[in-house]
C-alpha cells in the first residue's frame, strides 16, 4: 500500500434470498433448474400482469438489518429501476430507492491481532433478480433463461469505511456469515446467490475530502472483488501521480487480464428513471413483527469470534473459522457446554481438522456427522489419557459409519484402553531402557532421534496402548 | 422548448423522422407548458401516502405453468430459450 | 321487441324461467352481429365456438334444475386489453397483433365461474390510448347512431356493441374517461368503479393508478348486475380493496330517494368549451331532478382546470414504464429488419406502435428523465392529492356531483385526429375522478338535435356504488329510455 493515498473502498452487496418463492409471484425459487421451468407471467413480465410482494422476504431483510443494527423503516415503499435489457422482462426492476427497509446500520469486522473496525451499513433494500444471458460458440445468438427473474434479492450497501484489502476481505467474508448464520440465504457465489459491486476510490493521506470514485459491478468471487481492488487502487494512484484526473465511470473487472476495463462513463450513464412503483402499495412492519424477527436473531459471527478469543484464548485464525460457520460454532459450544473441563483448543482443533474432513468428503452437517455428546466423551477421554489421540479417531471413524455402539461399548470392543498407570509403565519402561542402553548412549551423545526410538520401543511393548506422555515423562525422568 | 429529441428517442428505444418528431416535440410542449400553470409547492412536501398500506403475499410456492406456455408467444426460440441478437450494438 | 335489445336483468329472468334458451340468445346476438357488423365494426375476435359451448352448458344445468349466477348465458364482449386465456389479445395493436396469453384476466375468471357468454374481443384505441377509437391497428368502429361519426375511444368497440345489440352487456376500461366518453356518444350507460374496487389483474396496462375495467350497459341494473359479478378484492393485485357486498334490488323503483338529495353542480365543468346543446340537455336533468325534490348547489372545485395536465403527466410517465415491456424479445411483435440487438429493439417498436402511442411514450420518459421529476411527475402527484382534497371535502356536504360527460357530442371520423390538443380536451370532465379514484357514472339523457346521445356524469365518494347506482336508476326512471340506433 502507498504512503500516499488512501484506499477508499465501499461494497454494494446482492444477496438471493432463500425463500420458497419468488420476491412478486408463486415461482419457485430454486437455482439449478432446466431453463425456463420456473416461470409464470408475471416474472416473465407479461402484459397484464402484477407483482404480488412476498413477506418473508421483508423479514429475512428485517432480519439483517437488526442485525447489522439498522434503523428499521416501519413504512417503506418500492421503487420502479427502468431499463432494456434482454434479461429483465418488464424493462424494469422493481426495487427501493428513497425509502429502503433497513438504514444506518454497522457492523464490526475482525482484522488481524484481534483488532476490530466498525463498518457502516447505508442501507439494506429489496428486489428482484434478472434473468441469465447465456452465450455459447454453439450458437450464434444469446439466449435468455428467465428462471432467476423475480428471486429475491437483499442489497446491502456499505459506507466508504474500508480501507484496506483486509478490511474489504473481512466485511465480505462477515456478510456472508451472517446471512448463513440468519439463515436467509445460501451465499453461495459459484452459484451467484451472491454477487458484489465494488466502488473504489483513493486520496491523498492529506486530504479529507473522498477523490472521484469508479464503479467495478457485478463481480462474481470475493478474490476477483479483491483483485479489482488492489488493480484500481494502483490504477488511480497511477493518474493522479501523472498529473491526470480520475474519471468517474463503471468498469468491469477482467479476470483473464486481471485488469478492471471502462465499461460507462458518467455522461452514457443509465437514466433510471426511478419513481414509485404504482402496482404496489405501502409496506407496512409493525412493532410486535420486529421483535419477534429480533428475538430469532443469534449470537452473531463476528462477535462469537471476537468471544472465543477473549474467554478461550483460541487464536484468532481457528476462532474465525469456527465461529464464521454456524454448525461448527453450535457443535463448539455444545460440546464445551457438556463438559467446561475440555480443552477448548482440543475441541476446535478436532472441528477444523479431523470432523471437517468428513463433512466436506460426506458433504453431511456438522451436527449430523457427530453429537455435541460423543465429541465431548472422546476429548474428554484423550485429555485424562483414558484413549490415546489416535484411538480417537479410530473411535470417530467407526461412529461415522455406524453409530449403534456407545463409545465406551467400541473403547471395549477395539481394545482401546490406553495404559495410563503411572506404576505399570514404569515398569515397562524400566524394562526398555535395560534393553536399550546403546539407545540411552546415543540420545545423551546428541542423537535425538533416540529418544524417540526408545518411546517407540515402549509403545511396542505396550502394544500400542501405552499413553505416550507418560511414557515420554518417565523415559526422561529415568534416563 | 428545448427538447433533445434524438436523445429522448433513444431512452425509449423508438425511431422516429423529422416531421413526426417535431409533431410530438410540439404536443409535449403543449402538454408541459400547461403544467407551468400548476400551483407550486414546498420543496420538501411528499406525495408519500403512509396509510396506503397492502397485503403481503404468504411464501408458498406453486408452479402453474410449463416451459411452453410461457415460450410459445416468443417470435424466436432455441433449446427451450427466447433468443435475441449477440451483439448489442 | 328483439331480443338482442333486451337487458341483462330481463333476459336473464327470461333464460331462467326457459322462456327462452341461452343457446337462442347467444345464435340471435351472433346473427346480429353479422347483419350489422359489416357496419359498425366492433369486434377483433369473434369467439362463436366457445359462446355456443358455454350457452349450451348453461341451458344443461337449468334443466337439471341446478342453480345458475344471474349472468349465465348473457352474452358479453370484452374490451381487447383485457386477457382471455388462449384467445388473441391485441389491445388494438400491431406490437400484440399476435399475442395469445396462457391466463385469463381476474375478470374473465369470475365471467366464467358465473357462465356468461363471452362473445369475443372488442376494438378499442391502441393500448387504450385515445378518445375516438380511430389508433386502432385493425379497423375504426363507428357509432350506431350515425356510422359517420366515432363511437368514442378508448372503449369504443365496447360501446358500439352495446348499442348495436351486437353484446348484452360489455366490459370496457376507463384510465381518462375511456368507458365513460364512448358510453355517452353511444347512449349507454357506462361505470368507471372505485380504484380498487375491480382487479386489474389481466387488464394490459396503461397507467397503472388510473386504470380501472368498468361494465358498459344499456341500463343501471345491468351496470350493478355486472360490477357485482365482477368487483372484488384480489389477492393478485396488491391494488385492490375490500368492497362491500351490494345486495342490488332490481325491483328498486322508489324515486323518493331524490327528495332530499343533495347534488352539487361545479360550474368549471359547464365551461366555455362545453357544446350549449349539452349544457342545456344536462341542465334540463338538472331541473327535473330539482322538480321532484333534490337541493341543487352551484359549487366550484378550483382544482379542475389542472386536472387534465395533471392526468397527461401521470398516466403518460407510467404508461411510458409500463410499454417498455414491448420489445420483441419474448412475446408480440417482433421486426425483420435487425442485426444488432440495439436495432432489434428500435424497429420493433417503431414499426409496432401508432404514433399516439409513440408519443405518450415519449412524453412519459421525458417527465421521468433526469433532471425532470421534480417539475412535472412530483407535482402532478402533490395536485392529485390536492384534487382528493377536494372531492372529499365536497362529499361532506353533498351526496353526489353531476357534470355533462363530454365537451362535445360525437364527431365525424378524421375530424379530431390530427389535433391532439382538441382530442385531449375530449377527456376534461371526466379525468379528475380517475385521478381522485373516485366512481362514475354517464348516462344517456337524450338524443341531440343531430339524433346523436348526449349523456350526463354522477359522481360519488369512494366505495359508494351502491348510492350511486340508486341515483343514477331514479334518473333512470324520470328520464326514460332513449330511442335505440337505427342501423
Amino acid at each position: 500500500m502507498s504512503n500516499k493515498y488512501d484506499l477508499v473502498v465501499g461494497l454494494e452487496i446482492h444477496a438471493e434470498l432463500s425463500t420458497n418463492s419468488k420476491i412478486y409471484c408463486s415461482c419457485k425459487n430454486e437455482f439449478g433448474l432446466e431453463v425456463n421451468s420456473v416461470c409464470c407471467p408475471v416474472c416473465t413480465g407479461m402484459p397484464g400482469t402484477l407483482p404480488t410482494l412476498n413477506k418473508k422476504v421483508v423479514e429475512y431483510a428485517i432480519k439483517m438489518g437488526l442485525a447489522t443494527n439498522c434503523k428499521i423503516n416501519q413504512i417503506s415503499k418500492q421503487d420502479r429501476k427502468n431499463y432494456f435489457y434482454p434479461d429483465l422482462p418488464k424493462a424494469y426492476q422493481i426495487s427501493q430507492s428513497d425509502i429502503p427497509l433497513c438504514e444506518n446500520g454497522y457492523l464490526d469486522i475482525l482484522l488481524e491481532n484481534s483488532k476490530t473496525k466498525r463498518i457502516g451499513i447505508t442501507r439494506i433494500h429489496i428486489e428482484e433478480d434478472a434473468g441469465k444471458l447465456l452465450k455459447t460458440d454453439k450458437f450464434d445468438v444469446t439466449l435468455i433463461d428467465f428462471n432467476r427473474c423475480g428471486v429475491p434479492l437483499i442489497e446491502i450497501v456499505s459506507e466508504p469505511d474500508i480501507r484496506s484489502i483486509e478490511e474489504a476481505k473481512a466485511y465480505l467474508e462477515t456478510i456472508k456469515s451472517y446471512l448463513t448464520y440468519l439463515n436467509i440465504s445460501d451465499a453461495k457465489m459459484q452459484e451467484g446467490s451472491i454477487r458484489c459491486d465494488v466502488n473504489v476510490s483513493v486520496k491523498p493521506k492529506s486530504e479529507k475530502n473522498l477523490g472521484t470514485r469508479c464503479e467495478m459491478k457485478n463481480v462474481n468471487t470475493f478474490s476477483g472483488a479483491l483483485k479489482a481492488i488492489e488493480y484500481e487502487y494502483q490504477r488511480q494512484i497511477d493518474i493522479l501521480e501523472s498529473g491526470g484526473t480520475i474519471k468517474q465511470e463503471t468498469r468491469k473487472w477482467d479476470e483473464k487480464s486481471s485488469k478492471t476495463i471502462a465499461i460507462r462513463s458518467k455522461e452514457n450513464a443509465q437514466d433510471y428513471r426511478y419513481f414509485p412503483e404504482p402496482d404496489l402499495r405501502n409496506i407496512s412492519v409493525d412493532d410486535k413483527t420486529i421483535q419477534k424477527i429480533f428475538s430469532e436473531i443469534p449470537e452473531m459471527p463476528n462477535h462469537k469470534a471476537i468471544r472465543y478469543i477473549n474467554n478461550f484464548k483460541l487464536p484468532q485464525a481457528d476462532a474465525k473459522l469456527i465461529a464464521n460457520h454456524i454448525q461448527r460454532a453450535t457443535l463448539f459450544e455444545k460440546t464445551y457446554e457438556l463438559n467446561k473441563n475440555l480443552d477448548v483448543k482440543m475441541i476446535a482443533n478436532w472441528i477444523l481438522t479431523t470432523i471437517s474432513e468428513q463433512v466436506n468428503k460426506t458433504s453431511k452437517n456438522y451436527l449430523e456427522v457427530i453429537t455435541p455428546e460423543n465429541l465431548s466423551k472422546i476429548i474428554s477421554y484423550i485429555q485424562n489419557g483414558h484413549i490415546s489421540t489416535s484411538s480417537g479417531k479410530k473411535i470417530f471413524k467407526q461412529i461415522v459409519s455406524d453409530n449403534s455402539k456407545s463409545i465406551d461399548q467400541l473403547i471395549k470392543d477395539l481394545g482401546l484402553e490406553q495404559i495410563s498407570n503411572a506404576d505399570e509403565l514404569e515398569n515397562i519402561v524400566i524394562k526398555v531402557l535395560k534393553e536399550n542402553e546403546k539407545s540411552i548412549n546415543d540420545y545423551k551423545n546428541g542423537k535425538t532421534n533416540a529418544f524417540g526410538y526408545l518411546v517407540g520401543q515402549c509403545m511396542k511393548a505396550t502394544k500400542g496402548k501405552g499413553n505416550p506422555s507418560i511414557i515420554k515423562d518417565t523415559i526422561k525422568k529415568h534416563i | 422548448m428545448n427538447i433533445d429529441m434524438i436523445h429522448l428517442a433513444k431512452l425509449c428505444k423508438i425511431k422516429i423522422d423529422n416531421k413526426l418528431s417535431e409533431k410530438i416535440k410540439n404536443d409535449i410542449s403543449k402538454i408541459l407548458k400547461s403544467v407551468e400553470d400548476l400551483p407550486n409547492f414546498d420543496k420538501n412536501e411528499s406525495f408519500f401516502d403512509p396509510n396506503n398500506i397492502m397485503t403481503l403475499r404468504d411464501d408458498v410456492a406453486k408452479q402453474e405453468f410449463t416451459r411452453d406456455d410461457i415460450l410459445k408467444n416468443a417470435p424466436k426460440v432455441k433449446a427451450g430459450c427466447a433468443v435475441v441478437p449477440k451483439e448489442i450494438d | 321487441m328483439n331480443l338482442y335489445e333486451m337487458s341483462a336483468t330481463k333476459l336473464s329472468k327470461m333464460i331462467k324461467s326457459k322462456e327462452i334458451s341461452a343457446l337462442e340468445l347467444t345464435n340471435s346476438i351472433f346473427s346480429r352481429i353479422n347483419s350489422v357488423e359489416p357496419k359498425i365494426q366492433s369486434y377483433v375476435t369473434l369467439c362463436e365456438e366457445d359462446a355456443i359451448k358455454t350457452a349450451k352448458l348453461v341451458d344443461e344445468k337449468i334443466s337439471k334444475g341446478e342453480k345458475t349466477s344471474p349472468l349465465a348465458g348473457i352474452p358479453i364482449g370484452i374490451k381487447d386489453n383485457i386477457c382471455t386465456k388462449n384467445i388473441l389479445t391485441t389491445c388494438s395493436s400491431k406490437m400484440l397483433h399476435n399475442f395469445i396469453p396462457p391466463y385469463d384476466a381476474t375478470v374473465i375468471k369470475k365471467l366464467k365461474n358465473a357462465n356468461a357468454v363471452i362473445t369475443g374481443k372488442l376494438n378499442m384505441d391502441e393500448f387504450a390510448m385515445g378518445s375516438s377509437t380511430e389508433t386502432s391497428y385493425f379497423k375504426t368502429t363507428t357509432n350506431p347512431y350515425n356510422t359517420n361519426c366515432v363511437p368514442g375511444g378508448s372503449s369504443g368497440g365496447s360501446a358500439a356493441s352495446v348499442a348495436a345489440g351486437e353484446a348484452i352487456m360489455s366490459l370496457g376500461s376507463d384510465t381518462g374517461g375511456s368507458i365513460r366518453q364512448p358510453a355517452s356518444y353511444c347512449g349507454v350507460v357506462g361505470l368507471k368503479p372505485t380504484y380498487g374496487s375491480i382487479s386489474r389483474y389481466g387488464l394490459i396496462a396503461f397507467a397503472s393508478s388510473l386504470d380501472q375495467i368498468g361494465p358498459i350497459t344499456k341500463s343501471v341494473d345491468d351496470s350493478a348486475l355486472l360490477y357485482s359479478i365482477i368487483s372484488g378484492q384480489d389477492p393478485l393485485d396488491a391494488t385492490s380493496r375490500k368492497v362491500n357486498h351490494i345486495d342490488w334490488d332490481y325491483n328498486f323503483s322508489d324515486i323518493s330517494m331524490i327528495k332530499g338529495l343533495k347534488i352539487a353542480v361545479p360550474e368549471e365543468y359547464f365551461s366555455d368549451q362545453i357544446d350549449d346543446d349539452i349544457k342545456e340537455a344536462v341542465f334540463n336533468v338538472i331541473k327535473m331532478l330539482e322538480k321532484n325534490g333534490a337541493k341543487i348547489s352551484k359549487i366550484s372545485l378550483p382544482s379542475t382546470p389542472h386536472a387534465l395536465s395533471a392526468y397527461y403527466i401521470i398516466s403518460s410517465a407510467e404508461a411510458s414504464s409500463n410499454l417498455a415491456r414491448y420489445d420483441g424479445v419474448h412475446y408480440g411483435y417482433r421486426s425483420e429488419n435487425y442485426s444488432t440487438l440495439t436495432e432489434m429493439y428500435e424497429n420493433t417498436r417503431t414499426e409496432g406502435f401508432g404514433n399516439e402511442v409513440k408519443a405518450r411514450i415519449m412524453l412519459g420518459t421525458y417527465i421521468l428523465s433526469s433532471g425532470y421529476y421534480d417539475t412535472y411527475y412530483k407535482r402532478a402527484k402533490l395536485l392529485q392529492s390536492k384534487i382528493i382534497s377536494e372531492f372529499q371535502e365536497t362529499f361532506k356536504e353533498y351526496d353526489v356531483i353531476l357534470t355533462p360527460t363530454v365537451p362535445t357530442p360525437p364527431f365525424p371520423i378524421g375530424a379530431e385526429i390530427n389535433d391532439a390538443t382538441k382530442m385531449h380536451s375530449n377527456d376534461m370532465n371526466t379525468v379528475a375522478s380517475n385521478i381522485s379514484g373516485i366512481p362514475a357514472i354517464s348516462l344517456p339523457c337524450c338524443l341531440n338535435k343531430d339524433a346523436l346521445p348526449i349523456g350526463f356524469q354522477l359522481m360519488c365518494n369512494h366505495f359508494e356504488e351502491e348510492k350511486l347506482f340508486k341515483i343514477a336508476k331514479c334518473c333512470e326512471l324520470l328520464i326514460g329510455n332513449i330511442k335505440l340506433p337505427n342501423i
